[in-house]
């Protein structure tokens, strides 16, 4: 899947776990991506869970909220992660705008990627919202994709990034 | 009236070509139906039973003759030489062609209007009093704030995927010209102790499938606030109103489910943690400049000197009737607030023609200071006439069938296009209009029953506000026959109320018998100049139950 950082393709070094293979087997887990000094995105509820095992690699270590998620503790593990992914389950749902922008004014200064059904039309207004990075899906992704961010040169929001 | 600077103008520039890309790519088969059907609401386009319907923005119901003459062009040029006004005192193109939807915007762009948020689940046009600016009673005109609500909300990165739609009505004062109790948001100007002019905000009003009257979320909201207060409760609801119901995803199920004083808290510590004084909060410059955009028009110092209009009375009496009714006391002496008819007899309530338009241009040109305002009930008016100039002005109108002196009156309907152009629809609405009609037209009768609201709407999704309304009719489909529910005592001014149902749906060929024994009621109930509403609020809906139901008159 095309990441899109700064508007250029880049590789993803990340390895995103889910809740089912996390349920599976926890410490296996952890103890494996360890061991390969993988860059892992937990779900937020997995990662709070564990939270004393895997808040000693901030470099290495993500996660990944959605807007079912109890995100009161998000702003207190700001300093143990490197990445925040938010997830855009379906198009009509627009949480993921606001999640982004409680991230970045509190103070986050990592990548804030959007995931999920991000597709061109939406990438300015994440973009506005506080992302910085944009994983899309194969068919979604183009070599026309950058230009999603030029389209509109002007705004209404002084709260919000140009 | 606003005029757009560069910034405003490239950018409704920029959105015709993002939208031209848009519908460019849809056709070519590379953005996917689900995904172009989101991208074309939030730019006013629905796909109807018939045809595409393309709502143009009105911002708060205020065009200069230039616009509305476009408007009339593009009708001509791309429609039926007709267009509809409708409740957010927007306007509505039938039977554009989905293609050439970017050359209408890129032609509405010249003349600086858009058909921005007209639709989808975001911000949409603000409403406000039709008469601001030019009111007596109000505390000051509301359209500077609506225009910093307008700018606001344009598109806004974080609110372009709300739960669901999101309206905001603003009034200049205590009275209600803006239904602004059935909004999400109702903003009410007000002064407090010490002299100073704010907002009282309401949150949670709405109509509908569960029409709400919305609750009180803070009594007073300094003016440099408006946009920072706003985007906190706009946040609070992206995050927290339901997505898994369209039905229960208004506002108003969430401020319900809060319960009003939670949804404060929460919007509070949004406001005061975050948003209060982030570059949202607005300087005296600031307010001074988007006011100046709406200093009163050069009014003529010898108006005053020519207001005895006994001559023009004797020339017609249906003049007088028209003066009497249409016609709204204006704050200058010397002048006074038109209003136009769009309640024809026997043509649908709302509708204007191309040549009406050009007409009504021309009228504002020559004796309004080029500006047009649309109502929430579907009307036009000219808010800065000489009472001199009155006469002429009628004449014109008269001569375009837009001088019916029904303002106010039973045949001033708020109605929904209904079933032949609405895919949402279940029932017809305008066949029913033209019966009502046809049944109402004597004048001295209308007037001898006062000022009556009748609304309505085609279905649940309640466009036409017939639950606010004196009598309200809602359409339904029972088994693929039109039957039409009657509720009574709503109301969407100060006193706003949900009317209440009075009994089982009638058949089609009832609606006008039923509208008459309601009145029959009313009138035999009535006590000396009460109005409608009193009557109903004295007496209770059971004699109008007991005698619309009774086995036979």
């Amino acid at each position: 899947m095309p990441l899109l950082i700064n508007g250029k393709t880049s590789v993803d070094s990340w390895v995103t776990l889910n809740a089912e293979q996390f349920a599976a087997d926890a410490s296996a887990l952890i103890s494996e991506s360890r061991a390969k000094g993988s860059a892992v995105i937990y779900p937020i509820a997995d990662y709070l869970a564990n939270r004393d095992v895997l808040n000693s690699d901030p470099k290495n270590t993500g996660v990944l909220v959605t807007g079912d998620d109890d995100l009161s503790q998000l702003t207190e593990i700001f300093a143990e992660v490197s990445l925040i992914a938010i997830d855009f389950p379906v198009l009509r749902d627009g949480r993921g705008f606001s999640i982004a922008r409680n991230v970045t004014r509190r103070g986050f200064k990592g990548e804030v990627r959007a995931v999920g059904d991000v597709s061109y039309d939406r990438l300015d207004s994440m973009h506005r919202s506080g992302f910085n990075a944009y994983q899309m899906a194969d068919d979604k992704f183009s070599a026309d994709t950058h230009k999603a961010f030029t389209e509109m040169t002007v705004n209404y929001q002084p709260t919000h990034l140009r | 009236m606003y005029q757009y600077n560069n910034d405003d103008q490239q950018l409704v520039d920029e959105r015709v070509e993002q939208y031209r890309d848009q519908t460019n790519r849809f056709l070519a088969g590379t953005l996917g139906e689900d995904e172009f059907l989101a991208l074309r609401l939030m730019n006013g386009l629905y796909v109807q039973r018939q045809a595409p319907m393309l709502r143009v923005a009105i911002p708060y119901g205020l065009m200069s003759s230039v616009q509305l003459r476009k408007l009339a062009d593009v009708s001509r040029k791309y429609d039926r030489n007709y267009a509809h006004f409708t409740t957010r005192t927007n306007l509505q193109f039938n039977w554009p062609k989905l293609e050439e939807v970017p050359d209408i915007l890129a032609e509405l762009a010249a003349v600086q209007m858009h058909a921005i948020q007209t639709s989808g689940n975001c911000i949409r046009n603000t409403t406000t009093d039709p008469y601001s600016g030019v009111y007596k009673g109000e505390i000051e005109d509301p359209r500077p704030y609506c225009e910093i609500i307008r700018q606001w909300s344009t598109m806004h990165p974080e609110f372009a995927y709300l739960p669901r739609k999101f309206k905001i009505a603003v009034t200049a004062g205590p009275e209600d010209r803006a239904a602004s109790q059935v909004h999400d948001i109702g903003l009410h100007m007000v002064k407090n102790d010490a002299g100073e002019v704010g907002f009282e905000v309401m949150v949670g009003g709405g109509l509908g499938r569960t029409p709400i009257i919305g609750q009180v979320i803070k009594d007073f909201l300094p003016m440099e606030h408006l946009r920072s207060y706003l985007d906190a409760i706009l946040r609070v609801y992206n995050l927290n109103g339901r997505r898994d119901n369209k039905y229960k995803a208004r506002i108003k199920i969430l401020v319900k489910a809060f319960g009003i004083k939670k949804m404060a808290a929460l919007v509070e510590e949004e406001w005061l943690g975050f948003t209060k004084d982030s570059d949202l909060l607005l300087s005296k410059a600031d307010i001074e400049k988007f006011k100046s955009y709406f200093t009163p028009p050069a009014y003529a110092a010898d108006a005053a000197n020519n207001i005895d209009l006994t001559t023009d009375f004797a020339k017609s009496a249906t003049f007088k009737a028209w003066y009497e009714r249409n016609t709204v006391e204006h704050k200058v002496d010397g002048y006074r607030i038109a209003v136009i008819s769009l309640k024809p007899l026997l043509l649908p309530p709302g509708d204007v023609t191309d040549s009406q338009m050009d007409l009504i241009a021309d009228l504002a040109d020559k004796y309004s200071f080029g500006e047009i305002r649309s109502t929430h009930d579907q009307n036009l008016v000219l808010a800065d006439v000489k009472m001199s100039e009155l006469y002429p002005v009628w004449e014109a109108l008269n001569g375009a069938n837009l001088a019916r002196a029904n303002i106010d009156t039973l045949t001033d309907m708020i109605c929904c296009p209904g079933y032949e152009f609405c895919a949402l629809a279940n029932a017809e609405t305008l066949p029913i209009a033209d019966q009502i009609n046809a049944r109402f037209d004597n004048l001295d009768y209308l007037y001898d029953l006062g000022d009556i609201q009748l609304n309505m709407s085609g279905c649940i999704n309640a466009c036409g506000h017939h639950h606010v309304a004196d009598i309200g009719i809602l359409g339904v489909d029972r088994k693929g026959e039109n039957y039409y529910q009657f509720t009574l005592g709503g109301s969407s001014k100060t006193d706003a109320s949900i009317g209440k149902t009075i009994g089982k749906a009638l058949p089609a060929t009832e609606v006008a018998n039923t509208v008459e024994k309601i009145l029959h009621v009313f009138v035999e109930n009535r006590v000396a100049e009460e109005s409608f509403r009193e009557v109903i609020k004295r007496i209770g809906l059971n004699p109008f139950k007991e005698y619309v139901y009774a086995a036979s008159h």
